[in-house]
């Protein structure tokens, strides 16, 4: 079946294996990694017939650069996920400080902020636990 | 009814009636006369909310991701200032949010920030610019009949009965209500005069993500950050 090479890029230092795409006439594409043999692969040959070394290389750095950006990206959305989770446990703390009716109904405004502007849950805790003390002392 | 007044809407899932509160109650303790009309179900409501919200509307509110939409039209004030469930107050100049609105405009509104979006807001048929999580809104019959066409067309929009060029306009859109705002806004008869809050105007909505440069040096009014939700 009638097919052509294309987007290849070094497979290893050496330069002596290529990863390509045999783009096959009737649709199906398939990932390949060519290597010379000593009777001499004709895939070698047809694909040096229509790259040259330069624009393997050039191939081969835009592969690389691509691969790492979505590590980076990969990275970032893991890192993303973390913040958010950390981020919902904080307010989900600040919904639940504010579900104890001495903490809700409480006039003490300054300590009601900064509970709702805690930055960590030991904030909260502490804040919770000073209102509720002054709160009982009344 | 009052001249003016907040507005919530909790609806669908319950984290929202909780979020409600919170903000409801931060809200009270910087401005402790102001007018609050919470929209949400029956189910939900009680007796602590009857104290914390001077209004509650419960009839035919629809269960709905929504539901907001709906609820706008429906205002009790002359002007009104939406407020989303997953807010707080933090600054007593909160009093001065109605002072905000612009009288040549219908509608006043913070501008969205493309770096703090959850999408990219900007495509190649134009750029989703107001966060339409806050804003202050007259009750004007044009104003009034535009949040009606806002959920109507939401519904269309949600339900898949409306596409449009997704050449232009990315599919990913779909959930989103500002993307109906949008089309609304600019592509529609029923658009309405906005404005934007005065500058620095992310401290009248300043999504948790924003930079605080952002607020050139003033105290954030309202924190605006997700609910999280109970899996």
């Amino acid at each position: 079946m009638k097919r052509t090479i294309k987007n290849p890029y070094w497979g290893n230092r050496e330069k002596t294996q290529v990863i390509c795409e045999f783009h096959y006439e009737d649709g199906p594409i398939q990932t390949a990694a060519i290597t010379d043999t000593q009777e001499g692969n004709p895939d070698w040959k047809e694909l040096f017939d229509i790259f040259t070394v330069k624009q393997i290389d050039d191939l081969t750095e835009k592969a690389l650069a691509e691969a790492r950006e979505e590590h980076e990206k990969r990275k970032q959305f893991e890192k993303d996920d973390i913040e958010r989770m950390k981020v919902d446990a904080l307010f989900s703390a600040k919904l639940e400080a504010f579900e104890i009716d001495l903490v809700k109904n409480s006039k003490n405004r300054e300590l009601k902020s900064r509970i709702r502007k805690a930055k960590s849950i030991m904030e909260i805790t502490a804040f919770t636990a000073a209102l509720i003390t002054l709160e009982y002392e009344k | 009814m009052k001249n003016n007044g907040f507005v919530y809407v909790a609806s669908k899932y319950e984290e929202f009636i909780q979020a409600a509160r919170f903000s409801a109650n931060s809200l009270r303790d910087y401005w402790p006369q102001a007018n609050i009309t919470l929209f949400t179900h029956e189910k939900w409501v009680n007796e602590n909310d009857k104290i914390l919200f001077n209004n509650i509307i419960t009839k035919d509110v629809p269960d709905h991701k929504r539901a907001k939409l709906w609820a706008l039209d429906k205002t009790p004030y002359n002007l009104t200032c939406y407020i989303d469930c997953d807010t707080y107050i933090i600054h007593e100049d909160i009093k001065n949010i109605f002072k905000q609105f612009d009288v040549k405009s219908d509608i006043t509104i913070t501008r969205a920030r493309r770096y703090a979006a959850s999408i990219e807001s900007k495509f190649k048929g134009g750029e989703l610019t107001d966060h339409c999580g806050l804003f202050i809104y007259n009750n004007e019959s044009q104003t009034l009949n535009f949040m009606k066409q806002w959920w109507l067309l939401y519904c269309e929009q949600d339900e898949g009965k409306w596409n449009w060029d997704t050449d232009l306009y990315p599919e990913y859109l779909r959930q989103w209500d500002m993307w109906t705002y949008w089309w609304l806004q600019n592509k529609t008869e029923h658009k309405i005069k906005r404005s934007y809050f005065p500058k620095p105007d992310a401290r009248w909505n300043f999504v948790y993500v924003y930079d605080d440069k952002e607020l050139e040096g003033t105290d954030i009014v309202i924190m605006h950050q997700p609910v999280p939700r109970k899996k």
